[in-house]
């Protein structure tokens, strides 16, 4: 009984120290998702959006929606960096593309149509204060301009 | 309030056993309904994406699959919980879980229901391998300081949740704000129109996000007083429900598992009114 009773408070101490400690250590975690303050006027994403050869734009859309979303974060991430180090700016331009090449490699591996589309627009997203989102496109990277690693 | 010592002393039936064999039953279910998606998701690569996957116990990386490696710990993690369920050398194959599951869930961590969602199966499956009472029979006597091991695993999930939006949010976090923003930011990425009404009325996300503090940091009380155990499994049902909802998270899915931890009596209630 000594040592069942040494592994619950084990296990207990483990569940509290992740806890009070705020640190994941996988698989225990202190679950600390969407615990910060936000507020609606800061609220801004990036979405990859895909021009077919058409012309019509339609948001990138994965199976796995994280990866849009992580694509987003990212590229907000590098345009704040962008903003900040003006002497970095060919660093940045290089991290993105080699996100965007992945992000055509999914669609590619996703979307047996990927061929219709030609270009990423990399849009931000806000919302207005009636909660209307209001979309901005950033830029237009072409897929030859990625492919054939010339610069945007 | 229950008599915490008494969880270290035999008596019958074996709420361990059952609960073994339901939290396989539906993990089981789980992982069949999702192994096609799991397997289309490793190959996509996404640590080019997320990096490499999370260490060990924060310490130990671990080996880097190939397909048919991941199809192989997939197809063993099933075959153990199966052998769980039919009470076939419980213990046994809860270890043997327990080691695919490491290797099987780390490939495949950056999945939006994965992540932090399937944190507690190990933790369960370790209570199962280290349980003398689950390769017992299910009329024999047997401790209960697994299950009550497993709801304190459960608690921590929402209490730690709930500290943390008030060590980082304070108790502003009531007035709605965040959980509005935080529903805007979705809608923004998903389009769902759920989220966004929802984040249209200020009054009603702070009635949410103050039920939500609520919910979290007092979940833990049913331990302690087991009778209040329907209001809070109805309350975790709308949780899971609204935050699938309103913002694509889906814990409820590897959640369910664990929560078989409270349907052990109905399934000896069942076992013995049909005879199964």
């Amino acid at each position: 009984m000594v040592f069942y009773l040494l592994f619950f408070i084990v296990v207990c101490g483990i569940l509290a120290g992740v806890t009070i400690v705020r640190k994941d250590a996988w698989p225990f975690s202190w679950y600390p998702m969407y615990a910060a303050p936000h507020a609606p006027e800061k609220v801004t994403v990036i979405r990859i959006a895909l021009q077919a050869r058409e012309g019509s734009v339609t948001w990138w859309r994965s199976r796995f929606y994280r990866y849009p979303e992580y694509t987003g974060r990212r590229l907000l991430q590098l345009q704040k960096a962008a903003a900040k180090r003006t002497g970095h700016a060919v660093f940045i331009t290089l991290e993105r593309n080699k996100l965007l090449l992945e992000v055509l490699r999914l669609i590619e591996s996703e979307d047996a149509s990927a061929s219709h589309y030609k270009a990423f627009h990399i849009v931000e997203r806000t919302v207005g204060d009636n909660l209307v989102p209001h979309d901005r496109t950033l830029e237009i990277v072409s897929f030859s301009e990625l492919r054939n690693g010339k610069p945007a | 309030m229950g008599n915490l010592p008494d969880i270290f002393h035999p008596a019958s039936p074996n709420h361990a056993a059952m609960f073994a064999r339901l939290f396989s039953a539906v993990l089981t279910i789980q992982l069949l309904i999702s192994f096609r998606d799991q397997y289309l998701y490793f190959k996509s690569q996404p640590s080019r994406i997320y990096g490499k996957p999370a260490r060990l116990l924060g310490r130990f990386r671990l080996p880097v699959l190939s397909a048919s490696q991941f199809m192989d710990v997939g197809f063993l993690l099933l075959l153990s919980l199966v052998f769980i369920v039919i009470g076939f050398l419980p213990r046994l194959f809860a270890l043997s879980a327990l080691i695919c599951y490491v290797f099987y869930f780390n490939s495949i961590l950056s999945l939006a229901y994965v992540q932090r969602k399937t944190n507690l199966l190990p933790l369960v499956l370790l209570i199962l391998v280290v349980s003398p009472s689950v390769d017992e029979h299910l009329f024999a006597a047997s401790t209960t300081w697994e299950l009550v091991l497993v709801k304190i695993g459960l608690s921590q999930v929402y209490l730690s949740a709930g500290i943390q939006k008030l060590q980082q949010s304070g108790w502003d976090w009531c007035t709605g704000r965040s959980v509005q923003a935080y529903l805007l930011e979705n809608y923004l990425w998903s389009d769902r129109r759920a989220g966004l009404l929802v984040a249209q009325n200020r009054k009603l996300c702070a009635v949410l996000a103050t039920l939500t503090l609520a919910f979290e940091l007092t979940f833990w009380i049913i331990i302690f007083i087991p009778s209040l155990t329907c209001i809070y499994l109805a309350a975790v049902v709308l949780f899971h429900t609204g935050t699938l909802a309103t913002m694509r998270i889906n814990y409820g899915k590897y959640l369910l598992p664990v929560y078989m931890v409270f349907f052990t009596d109905l399934a000896f209630w069942a076992k013995d009114k049909f005879g199964l």
